[in-house]
């Protein structure tokens, strides 16, 4: 291999000498500027910091705990509505546990499983669908063959035997959708890595020999995530609607814990006694996590790809 | 004197599937380069003139093996196409590329200086990130960008720069041959100009060798010491720029030269065209025999049955009626 | 009066980033059979004058200023009008064919649609002068093509298709955006020649718009060069290519490589364009000429006629350039 010239670095300083390093304005700060000027975006971004604030401190300013059950109030409807003399903001639930605590508690796991099987599915998705759509031909044939059965197998039954299998716990749920929702993801990544392969830059690596590893890494992802971060965003809710009617069929989280599903799943039962609060409060958290992530996804999208409006 | 680059009987076919196919269809071929055969001096030009689809892009792909292509490249003592993936990342700082869209071939999400260093980090991952740093600001500074925007990022820049980062990209591997793949189309012409002079420049400075794709004649006469004109994959003829611009002896070359608009309003008016006939023929089903023939003021039978041979001394013309237009007139 | 009358013609765009002046005051006039060639780099605004002139800007666009064809005010006028004149004056072919072609539809059901919807004539003899029109444009087989796909033809047939489109309806004035930008070499001189050829056979003023000098010399009789949206110079093209009167058009003309002369080193214009949301107050040019003076970088003295149909926007003194071209 041919030896480089040894640099003269004392021409090159005194050119510098009275040159200040000039910041560049990265593709993400302008996208963040157009963003932060989305005003749906902007409340999407609210309304999820409301939330987020809610499931983190909630209990803390909650007058109960979450597990205490009121044996004053329990499974007497008149007693057990919202009530702040008691304590109770939202009311209570059948068992006499302050549903304010509990909507809380709700709100916090599902958030959590949202959140850790959406990284999952997004962290495999991409990887998956980068490679092979990068490496193409063959591989990329048998790779997404096997998307296709993955996509064809029934989504909840598969998530309701492995919560059979492997016992009905938090870690198995958001494991379980993110081992089972990032075929889709692939599939989008996949035909994106396709129009990037044909971009000049990327033959610019190859043809200098940047190996197909380091390609991947440094040149198809970062100008996949901004396809990623939407999808992703989008990805959030429908794994919370997901878990929602997991829990809704009673296979979610175990009690005393508690998510979103399982509180309006309770909520539904116990309607005929006129204990609206019991799913008026979780479905309104429910739908203000929702909006919020549709805002913020909706705006990302525009804010990433400003071409496309 | 050895030739830098010699390249025998080079050929890429593409196999296409089209959308839909059964797996067992056999695929339809497409020759994008048949036959082409050329050796680059060290410290020459060559100039690579055709239209779309005459596969000069092609070529220049399947000389550092971005295409699979059969034929020889012998580079250094060494056939590149025979050689195992590792054996050929040895020679890939020494050819260095240069692409046609400026903007495009840079990542959008890389700034100045991580994409220039790439190619060193990729050859040289032993050299210290202040080296390479330094080593990026003299490059840069050497094309004409200043030092100081390292940190930038590719769409805060014009065209021209952004073409300016593109070559010093594959000057910091200090190259011995730059393959210019249609480096200033894309550029308006006072733009183009300075890109021009530059690489000129950098020619002189550094004994590079280049290759110099384009489809304008114009750029290709002012910067190359010899021309090779290709065809539907075929190279119709090949020689020193003077003659080939003052004396074309291929009818392609002949009505290539005089489709040329030339910006003063008497010439151009005065000029005589010789207009091509119909459309290019499809690469899937070339004609046979000379493959201009169907387009050929001077076509014959024979120019259906037989390929003409590139021959001659000097300067190689591939057809069995060559001479100067007056004369076939 | 001549037939398109443009006055103090400017374009603006609100864009995020602020407001653009794509083009500032740009006045010429053309008259029936004229050839008017304006040459421009990318973002000089010779385009956005087109679409102005057509009506066709986009939606963040205003167009101030006055363009009268054959009387009649068109910037600002109501759609119905520009439609009548758009249907039956001002034609317009652009660079890229495929972005007014329907690739839906069949060559023929596209073109008769026009004469239909503009003439009135029955589907079977509209499409009998599509064909004859696509005879005009030299397109082989035209009886045979016309019923294809705008995909099934190349580029260089797709060109001549929608001229052909353009045709159709007898514009007295044809505007032509970088009708050959994308065609090769020996196309672009192919589609030249037809657009020559035509234009004298229908006697229709042209107006054609490229960043190819040569182009313009072999086909235009007067020549207008625009750069940071306005017009620098206009002449008929003969003086203009001998002794060009402005810094940036001779810049131009000393930065082309050139088939017919043996070239030493290219003088090219330093810089880079101007960047229009913050376009300079003076003249544009002034960054990058070799002439600058103080007073360019403040004001700029409009466009003046020096000589018989010559005009120039600059503040030296047009001895200045000749004196050195001689």
């Amino acid at each position: 291999m041919a030896l480089l010239t040894p640099i003269d670095m004392t021409a090159l300083a005194a050119r510098m000498a009275n040159l200040d390093e000039v910041k560049g304005r990265s593709l993400w700060a302008d996208a963040r500027l157009r963003f932060f000027r989305n005003k749906a975006a902007v409340a999407g971004v609210v309304l999820l910091a409301f939330c987020a604030t809610y499931a983190l401190f909630g209990q803390l300013i909650a007058a109960h705990t979450y597990d205490f059950q009121n044996y004053d109030i329990m499974g007497e409807a008149s007693k057990s509505g919202p009530n702040w003399a008691e304590g109770y903001y939202f009311g209570a639930d059948q068992q006499g546990r302050d549903l304010f605590a509990r909507t809380a508690m709700g709100t916090r796991i599902s958030l959590i499983v949202g959140l850790i099987a959406t990284a999952i599915s997004v962290t495999l998705g991409t990887l998956y669908g980068a490679v092979s759509g990068y490496l193409g031909g063959r591989v990329d044939a048998v790779m997404m063959r096997l998307v296709d059965i993955l996509m064809s197998i029934p989504y909840l039954f598969v998530l309701i035997l492995f919560l059979v299998m492997f016992g009905r716990s938090l870690s198995v749920l958001y494991l379980a959708i993110g081992l089972l929702s990032w075929p889709g993801m692939a599939r989008i990544v996949r035909g994106q890595t396709l129009t990037l392969k044909g971009r000049e830059y990327i033959e610019a690596a190859q043809a200098t020999g940047v190996s197909s590893f380091r390609i991947i890494i440094r040149h198809i992802v970062p100008n996949l995530m901004g396809i990623v971060v939407v999808y992703a965003t989008l990805l959030v809710p429908d794994v919370i609607i997901g878990e929602s009617f997991i829990s809704f069929l009673g296979l979610g989280v175990q009690e005393p814990q508690t998510s979103l599903g399982t509180l309006i799943s309770d909520g539904a039962k116990s309607v005929y006694y006129n204990t609206q609060w019991e799913i008026a409060f979780p479905i309104a958290f429910f739908m203000m996590v929702m909006f919020g992530f549709y805002f913020v996804g909706d705006g990302l999208r525009d804010a990433l790809d400003p071409k496309d409006r | 004197m050895t030739p830098l680059l010699d390249v025998r009987d080079l050929s890429v076919v593409f196999r296409l599937r089209r959308e839909g196919d059964m797996p067992w269809t056999p695929p339809r071929q497409l020759q994008a380069v048949r036959g082409v055969s050329f050796a680059l001096q060290p410290g020459e030009t060559l100039g690579i003139v055709g239209e779309s689809g005459s596969g000069k892009s092609t070529l220049a792909r399947a000389l550092i093996r971005m295409v699979p292509a059969s034929g020889q490249v012998n580079w250094a003592g060494e056939d590149l196409l025979t050689l195992s993936r590792a054996r050929m990342q040895r020679h890939r700082s020494a050819i260095q590329m240069v692409f046609q869209d400026p903007l495009a071939s840079l990542n959008p999400r890389m700034t100045v200086g991580q994409i220039i260093a790439e190619p060193l980090r990729t050859h040289y991952p032993e050299i210290a990130a202040p080296e390479v740093k330094a080593r990026v600001q003299l490059a840069m500074d050497r094309v004409g960008l200043l030092p100081n925007q390292i940190n930038r990022y590719p769409h805060e820049f014009s065209g021209g720069q952004c073409q300016r980062i593109g070559i010093a990209r594959a000057l910091i591997v200090e190259p011995k041959l730059l393959i210019c793949d249609e480096p200033v189309s894309a550029l308006d012409v006072s733009i183009q100009a300075q890109v021009i002079n530059l690489l000129a420049e950098l020619r002189r400075d550094l004994g590079l060798s280049m290759i110099f794709i384009a489809h304008d004649l114009s750029v290709v006469k002012h910067i190359s010491d010899r021309v090779m004109v290709m065809y539907l994959g075929r190279v119709m003829e090949a020689a020193p720029k003077r003659d080939l611009f003052s004396r074309p002896d291929h009818p392609y070359t002949q009505a290539l030269l005089s489709a040329v608009p030339i910006p003063d309003p008497a010439k151009e008016r005065a000029k005589r065209m010789i207009p091509l006939q119909g459309d290019l023929p499809s690469p899937m089903a070339p004609p046979s025999g000379c493959v201009f023939r169907t387009r050929c003021p001077r076509a014959a039978a024979r120019c259906a049955a037989e390929v003409p041979a590139l021959s001659g001394e000097g300067r190689l013309v591939a057809c069995h009626f060559p001479g100067p237009l007056e004369q076939a007139a | 009066m001549a037939m398109l009358d443009v006055n103090n013609l400017s374009v603006r765009f609100d864009t995020p980033d602020g407001v653009v002046n794509a083009v500032n005051d740009v006045s010429f006039s053309l008259d029936k059979g004229q050839t008017l060639g304006i040459v421009g780099e990318s973002g000089s605004g010779k385009s956005q004058l087109a679409f102005a002139i057509m009506g066709l800007l986009a939606k963040n666009g205003r167009a101030g200023g006055s363009v009268r064809f054959n009387g009649t005010e068109l910037v600002g006028a109501p759609l119905s009008t520009l439609n009548r004149i758009r249907a039956n004056h001002i034609a317009m072919i652009f660079q890229d064919p495929m972005t007014s072609l329907n690739p839906y539809m069949r060559v023929s059901d596209q073109m008769a649609e026009v004469l239909v919807h503009h003439r009135g004539m029955g589907k079977a003899a509209a499409v009998a002068e599509c064909v004859r029109m696509l005879d005009a444009v030299k397109i082989p087989d035209a009886r045979g093509r016309v019923r294809l796909y705008p995909h099934e033809f190349s580029g260089g047939m797709r060109q001549r298709v929608m001229i052909a489109m353009s045709l159709l309806c007898q514009p007295d004035l044809l505007i032509a955006d970088e009708p050959t930008t994308a065609l090769d070499v020996t196309v672009q001189a192919q589609i030249m020649h037809l657009l020559g050829e035509l234009q004298r056979d229908f006697g229709m003023a042209t107006i054609l718009i490229t960043h190819d000098l040569g182009v313009i010399a072999g086909f235009a009789r007067e020549v207008i060069v625009m750069y940071g949206g306005q017009v620098m110079e206009s002449a008929p093209v003969d003086p203009f290519f001998a002794r060009p009167s402005h810094p940036y058009s001779r810049g131009l003309l000393h930065a082309l490589p050139r088939v017919d002369q043996e070239g030493a080193v290219l003088s090219a214009i330093p810089g880079t364009p101007p960047n229009m949301t913050r376009a300079p107050r003076g003249c544009p040019f002034a960054p990058r000429c070799d002439l600058v003076m103080a007073s360019c970088h403040d004001s700029l003295s409009p466009l003046t006629e020096w000589a018989p149909g010559r005009r120039r926007a600059c503040n030296r003194p047009v001895s200045d350039l000749l004196e050195d071209a001689a």
